[in-house]
């Protein structure tokens, strides 16, 4: 009797996952995430690489990066958690959410930018109430909220590494805690890359950028290197991928 | 003001000649690089002219040309680009540490504020040991910074607010003490940043963590943050531009030669406006430079420009 009941489950179990719908991941969040236009290469963004970096797991998974890259020449800034909720797009992809879906929300990078109200928001505020509401949505269609903190800038400072999204993925993380939601440690598991690569051979994976800003121990100015060519995009899709793995996400890695 | 020898001696505000290695933004190269001529020709009358030459080129480093008593009582600023003082060439650019005299009696403002800098670059470049160097006991110091430590892609001048920002300004406070000097911490100052009409707080993380350090070093604290936003609101943003660096091209500034749109710095009027702050601020500090703050400030409340930073 209970081997006839548990190879019904079995059975029923196997059906679900037939019926089921392909599960859809979607990835929200700014440049360092999204699909680059033509414009802006030779920068990447690491949501393009994820689906190549899910080998094992991707045909049954659509992934779509629908991250803004919002950083053409006129910018002064790209996407926020603040402008990607008011472009519009978030209420369109919450429409679509079904249950198993994952929604991948990875802001931080342009909330920084305290010089632009458009895009700013307060760390210990707006960017956690903002980053609730792409949240609490996706759980209220049935869908896994993941948070993924900013990838690492490569901005090296008297040899040592900087933390410059630091009150932004200290809040991600405590918010990640407090409300059980799932969080991929991107900020900690780039800079534990680079680290280990060292200043000089991390070069090819960010595009330097000249800031300006020279001072006595940096004549020659120092890079801001925030943006990552396609080989950085690459190691940084191949690091939230093993994140991902790891979460067991039924949409994500099928039994 | 039409000539100099009616200007009384104490009404043009220090301008330091000062400079240290890696002082790259210092206004002979941005002049260089904007292609930019000397701003005195836009200025009016012949007079006010000689004034500002003679006032550019006589005033030294050091307390002594200015100084109305030997014993007069000395405010120090250090701090960044909102608070430093320009030549003529950046008019109509005004940093509100250039102002602070014309709220005082009998005290001598020294502004060591400089363009750009933040808690960390400023140290960097030696700049707090050479403050150090010029204070006397009983001197009180005015530390204002954050406008760019909160630049997060910038290596050279970003600092955590919850890290090295905090610690940093435990220095500073650490090096004045040392001195015998008063140190006063000072949030900064607001950006014309509304949005619906009400005005965010760009600088909230920075400002607050200062205040903990304040109180946790038992350090006298000017609230501008607070104070600039309760000052900015009432205006608006519209009515606020005349205060930030809205210029147009028509004006013919020869620094602005296509005008400028900077929600961040001051025009003289907007420098005057967060001296009258700041000045009101200190006069309830219960320091010994606190009862050298005029009551009526008139020179930091007037309607119309005068062409510099004067105290008329």
């Amino acid at each position: 009797m209970k081997r006839i009941f548990s190879g019904a489950a079995l059975l029923a179990v196997a059906w679900l996952y037939q019926a089921a719908p392909a599960a859809e991941v979607y990835l929200i969040g700014d440049y360092t995430v999204a699909d680059s236009p033509k414009d802006a290469a030779p920068q990447a963004g690491w949501g393009t690489y994820l689906a190549a970096a899910l080998p094992n797991c991707a045909p049954a998974t659509r992934v779509h990066n629908l991250a803004i890259a919002g950083r053409s020449a006129n910018a002064t800034a790209g996407v926020s958690s603040k402008s990607y909720l008011a472009s519009g797009k978030f209420a369109a992809i919450e429409a679509a959410l079904k249950p198993r879906d994952v929604v991948l929300i990875a802001f931080g990078h342009e909330d920084e930018r305290s010089y632009d109200v458009t895009v700013y928001t307060n760390p210990q505020t707006d960017f956690p109430a903002n980053l609730m509401q792409f949240a609490s949505a996706a759980r209220a269609k049935g869908a896994t909220p993941v948070f993924v903190t900013p990838v690492t800038r490569r901005s090296f400072y008297k040899g040592a590494l900087l933390n410059s999204h630091g009150p932004y993925v200290r809040s991600m993380r405590a918010l990640a805690a407090r409300n059980h939601i799932a969080l991929i440690d991107l900020t900690a598991d780039s800079m534990a890359w680079l680290n280990g690569v060292g200043e000089a051979a991390s070069q090819p994976f960010f595009i330097a950028i000249s800031t300006g800003s020279v001072d006595a121990a940096h004549p020659n100015g120092v890079r801001d290197d925030s943006d990552l060519t396609e080989q950085g995009a690459r190691i940084a899709a191949g690091l939230v991928a093993h994140r991902l793995a790891e979460l067991k996400l039924p949409a994500i890695c099928t039994p | 003001m039409k000539t100099h020898a009616l200007m009384p001696q104490n009404t043009v505000p220090q301008i330091l000649k000062g400079k240290l290695p890696g002082d790259t933004d210092s206004m002979e190269l941005y002049t260089r690089q904007r292609g930019a001529r000397p701003v005195l020709a836009v200025l009016t009358g012949i007079g006010l002219m000689a004034c500002v030459t003679s006032a550019t080129l006589a005033a030294p480093v050091g307390a002594a040309h200015t100084a109305p008593t030997t014993q007069a009582l000395r405010l120090f600023v250090a701090g960044d680009s909102t608070a430093a003082t320009y030549g003529p060439e950046r008019y109509p650019q005004t940093g509100w540490g250039a102002m602070l005299q014309c709220g005082l009696k009998d005290v001598t403002v020294l502004d060591y504020a400089k363009p750009g800098r933040s808690t960390k670059s400023y140290m960097a470049e030696g700049r707090l040991e050479e403050i150090a160097g010029e204070l006397k006991p009983g001197d009180t110091v005015l530390i204002s910074f954050g406008h760019n430590d909160e630049k997060a892609d910038e290596p050279v001048r970003f600092t955590d607010p919850d890290g090295d920002y905090r610690t940093n300004l435990e220095q500073y406070i650490a090096v004045m003490r040392k001195h015998g000097a008063i140190p006063v911490l000072v949030t900064p100052v607001t950006r014309r940043s509304f949005e619906n009409g009400k005005v965010i707080d760009t600088h909230a993380v920075y400002a607050s963590a200062m205040r903990d350090v304040a109180q946790k070093t038992g350090t006298k604290l000017i609230d501008l943050t607070v104070a600039s936003m309760r000052w900015l609101a009432p205006l608006g943003p519209e009515k606020a531009k005349k205060y930030y660096l809205y210029v147009s091209a028509a004006e013919r500034y020869p620094a602005f030669p296509n005008g400028s749109v900077d929600d961040t710095h001051f025009t003289e009027l907007g420098a005057r406006a967060i001296a009258n702050l700041v000045d009101g601020e200190l006069a309830r500090l219960g320091l010994p430079v606190s009862r050298h703050v005029l009551t009526a400030r008139p020179a930091l409340t007037r309607p119309v420009p005068v062409g510099g930073p004067f105290c008329q």
